[in-house]
């Protein structure tokens, strides 16, 4: 492997480029779902590549292949090379990197049970078990119960010799069932929607997810949400759950705070952001209590490795310190156009693509108050969580959430349910209003495995920690 | 890229190999470029060449599923074992009736050669002349342009074999001028050739100097008129709330109970057409069923819905040629989505309204209600101010929160130009449209 690795970056430097990195890349997934009482599929899949990186004449190229013959390796080279080149002919601005120290480094995932060595009748067993405790309400016509696991080994070299070699384990799983009305469908999900959660851990998460014991409590909300009354419309304190607090995080600071996008390298697809370079140290971007930071070194975090796709070693910093704003996601290209060091952010989907500036785990930490605690202290308010759907504008400031249920809180208590959630907001008065932060015991991490971004379009599992948050005069609406 | 002697000799090879009672493997090979610009300057540009292997092997009523990209004999014989063990783990599927059975696909050429020669250097000169004349307008300028060769080929042991290639070329400009006006065009077609940079040029700075100097407006309900590239969205999110079998059969789709009901206003009507002449195209789908046109909704009636082998069998009905790639949960989908055109230009359209919005595009639009088919998202690009039937100026970006059917029903004029749109896998190529009275509920902030 060393050798054919070397071979990519000696053809590439042969042939012009001035810097090249190599990514080989062997991910394996797994996954079961059953549906209705029924498997609806059991699948492997498997996938092994290379892709090589190049800059030459101030531009970058990119080739991958499936293929590891050397005749291959050294057209995959080339190609790169000759794809920067033809790049450089509409290039006007040199590509200029901060520097990172090339090191050889080795990293593995923490974890106790590995999750492709626990037998699939086992799985297939926990996996039965949560669709039947799914099915015992009449109006829930879709039972949805799912395990995952991946498994991802890969090898970074550069021709400044960087060698790392990485095995990233990732497992999970989640419940859902869908009730069906006469002209409403109501959907409630464990422990979290889109997929339920998934963390880099090994198969002891999946285990402590207690599928089964939650999957009725699940069909439950899902039948009573069709007759719950819909959610008072106006202006109103809201407590966001920690899941849905995730996707607030995720949608309102973490893409945002993605340089490339700020440069304006990404509006033709993903879009912009309100932020530029100047608002750093400058704008407030939220309340006195908001501390949020990129932490890819975090435990269970999707975010978490050891080290980037440019070799950059994973790493904490922070994007908001006491509402202030005070970091980008930076990688080597563009935390050069700040004079600083890349702060790790770079990732790729796959060894067939380019790697981004992606989210690693974006965290708000935790706060002062016990939930319950929270929830006392709000004398009228309504408690939202589980994302259901959502949308923001192309510069991250306005933003329009759904949410799959939602609690009455009234002088303190967390009632009765209700329905369709919505709420809207302009990112820096939302965060602007956050008046309460949960502890650290309410604090979790939260898988997110389908953040898109780049053309071509890449999904990317990235990691948000939080504690549920109350917000004051929130815009609250009803789904029509 | 594998060729196709290869791939039928590949797929043949493992049915030989059979192990399961049936067994069904397909070749998925692609070859793809796409260059990336921004501020007139390329920043990306990326080649990938990979072909998967998807085998379903059925064991009775049990199926499982392994993909691999490991085409080697060793990896191919470990993946069809690996693929008869976990059928045989599980307990049967009393909706698996089978693979598909073997039909005659009428011939369709679906690859371009000008896509498929297609090289890095030919994507920069595209740019280059498109850079060049943003920059002799003062304008900057972002997009793509990609070609994307690809080989589909299937063999089943129930006879079905077929394999086509395939391509697929696109261009995409989203332009921004000093005085704040933006403006979106795009193109695609199944050849590279075809694309015609000047013509995508002139849309686009002619949208951007529209949209300049935008005001803020209060939001409301307008009557406004969609772009092709925004009526193409709203289509696209109309068939994820529903147009796929599996949501309609389990009565979480809109056309659940309805079939045959007028849904939505007399003007539209929706087909599925992989074989349309204006889209990249498909012969077959995933299971080797050949593609043909479906009426989705005529008339403003729901008429069908897509389906695969295995809904179509719940359904009493037959496949329509709408499977997607394995393992795959959400069951079959439209993926060529077509809205009937009119006979009105733009401007036509325009004149009809005294008071209301030209929408060039939306983004980030999302579904908040499927059965309902509640959505929202933002306008992008280009909204413009319309007064008396004519464009007058423009404005900052809004939030529309509205039910596509029910705006659809008061949509009182159509483009005969239509123009391809749809994104994440599948095109829809709709016309321009007037709709009455469609809702806003935020302003983008600023």
């Amino acid at each position: 492997m060393q050798a054919l690795l070397k071979q990519a970056l000696d053809t590439a430097t042969a042939a012009g480029a001035s810097y090249a990195d190599v990514r080989w890349m062997d991910r394996q997934s797994q996954s079961l779902v059953m549906r209705n009482g029924d498997v609806e599929t059991i699948s492997e899949t498997h996938s092994l590549g290379f892709g090589v990186r190049v800059l030459c004449n101030g531009a970058w190229g990119f080739a991958s292949s499936a293929d590891f013959s050397p005749a291959e390796i050294d057209r995959i080279a080339a190609q790169a090379v000759a794809i920067a080149k033809a790049s450089a002919t509409v290039r006007t601005r040199p590509v200029t990197l901060a520097p990172v120290a090339p090191v050889q480094a080795t990293y593995v995932t923490p974890f106790r049970i590995d999750p492709f060595a626990v037998p699939l009748a086992e799985k297939l067993a926990l996996l039965e078990a949560a669709d039947k405790a799914l099915r015992g309400e009449a109006t829930v016509k879709v039972a949805h119960s799912l395990l995952i696991c991946h498994k991802t080994h890969k090898i970074f070299a550069s021709s400044d010799g960087a060698w790392i070699d990485q095995t990233i384990v990732e497992c999970g799983g989640g419940v859902s069932a869908t009730a069906v009305g006469a002209d409403e469908v109501q959907v409630r999900s464990y422990p979290s929607s889109h997929g339920g959660n998934l963390a880099t851990a090994g198969w002891e998460y999946v285990e402590a997810l207690n599928l089964v014991a939650e999957a009725p409590r699940v069909a439950a909300e899902a039948a009573a949400l069709l007759t719950a009354p819909t959610v008072p419309p106006g202006e109103q304190t809201v407590i966001l759950g920690s899941s849905q607090l995730a996707l607030q995080i995720h949608e309102s600071i973490g893409h945002p705070t993605e340089l490339d996008r700020v440069l304006g390298t990404e509006l033709s697809f993903a879009g912009g952001s309100f932020l530029t370079p100047g608002a750093l140290g400058e704008l407030r971007y939220g309340s006195d209590l908001v501390n949020v930071v990129a932490d890819a070194t975090c435990a269970l975090g999707l975010g978490t490795f050891g080290y980037d796709d440019e070799g950059v070693p994973a790493q904490r910093s922070h994007l908001i310190e006491n509402g202030l704003f005070t970091g980008f996601l930076t990688s080597r290209e563009t935390a050069a156009t700040l004079d600083q060091p890349s702060n790790g952010t770079m990732r790729a989907q796959s060894w067939g693509d380019l790697p981004l500036i992606r989210m690693t785990n974006i965290n708000l930490l935790p706060g002062a108050w016990t939930l319950d605690g929270l929830i006392a202290d709000t004398a009228d308010g309504i408690f939202m969580d589980t994302n259901r759907s959502w949308s923001i504008d192309d510069r991250r400031l306005n933003f329009q959430f759904a949410c799959e249920a939602a609690w009455e809180i009234k002088d303190g208590v967390k009632g009765r349910l209700l329905k369709n959630p919505l709420y809207m907001g302009i990112t820096p008065q939302f965060w602007g209003s956050c008046d309460a932060i949960a502890d650290a015991a309410a604090w979790q991490i939260w898988g997110v495995p389908n953040c898109g971004k780049g053309e071509p379009m890449q999904s990317m599992h990235v990691g948000h920690g939080t504690s549920p948050a109350r917000f004051k005069r929130v815009n609250v609406g009803v789904a029509r | 890229m594998i060729s196709e002697t290869q791939a039928l000799e590949l797929l043949d090879g493992i049915i030989k190999l059979g192990g399961g009672d049936e067994v069904e493997a397909v070749l998925a090979g692609m070859d793809r470029g796409l260059t990336r610009y921004a501020d007139n300057q390329i920043h990306q540009n990326v080649a990938t060449t990979d072909a998967s292997l998807i085998l379903r092997v059925a064991v009775g009523k049990r199926v499982g599923v392994v993909t691999t990209n490991r085409l080697d004999p060793d990896s191919v014989r470990a993946a069809l074992r690996r693929a008869r063990e976990l059928a045989s783990l599980q307990p049967e599927n009393p909706f698996f009736v089978g693979f598909a059975d073997p039909q005659p696909i009428p011939p369709m050429v679906a690859a371009h050669p000008s896509t498929l020669a297609a090289t890095a250097q030919d994507r920069a000169e595209l740019i280059h002349v498109l850079a060049g004349m943003m920059r002799s307008e003062g304008l900057s300028a972002c997009g793509r342009v990609s070609t994307t060769s690809t080989l589909r080929a299937i063999v089943n042991s129930r006879g079905v074999r077929a394999v086509a290639p395939m391509s697929e070329a696109d261009m995409v400009a989203v332009v921004s001028s000093q005085d704040g006006g933006t403006g979106y065009a795009s193109r695609v077609s199944p050849s590279f050739a075809a694309l015609g940079v000047e013509s995508l040029v002139s849309e686009v700075i002619e949208t951007t100097r529209l949209a300049e100097d935008p005001v803020e407006v209060p939001i409301g309900a307008y009557d406004v008129v969609l772009s092709p590239y925004a009526a193409a969205t709203l289509v696209e999110y109309l068939s994820h709330a529903g147009f796929g079998a599996l949501s309609v059969l389990e009565g979480r789709s809109f056309l659940s109970d309805r079939m045959g009901y007028k849904i939505t206003g007399d003007r539209i009507s929706i087909w599925d057409d992989a074989r349309d002449d204006e889209m990249p195209g498909e012969p077959f789908d995933w299971e080797g069923v050949p593609t043909r046109r479906v009426p989705l909704i005529t008339g403003g009636t729901a008429m069908g819905m897509a389906h695969d082998v295995t809904t179509a069998a719940r359904d009493e009905a037959v496949s329509t040629g709408h499977a997607q790639p394995s393992p795959n949960g959400e069951g079959p989908a439209p993926t060529h989505l077509v809205m009937a055109p009119g006979e009105s230009q733009l401007a036509d359209l325009v004149k009809q309204v005294k008071k209301g919005l030209l929408v060039t595009r939306f983004h980030y639009t999302n579904l908040v209600d499927p059965k309902r088919t509640l959505a929202t998202g933002l306008t992008r690009d280009g909204l413009l101010i319309i007064a008396d039937g004519e464009i007058v100026g423009a404005a900052r970006n809004l939030r529309f929160t509205e039910s596509i059917l029910d705006a659809f029903s008061r949509c009182e004029g159509l483009t005969a130009e239509t123009r391809i749109g749809g994104e994440f896998g599948t095109r829809v190529r709709a016309p321009g449209m007037l709709l009455r009275q469609f809702r806003f509920n935020g302003q983008a902030g600023s």
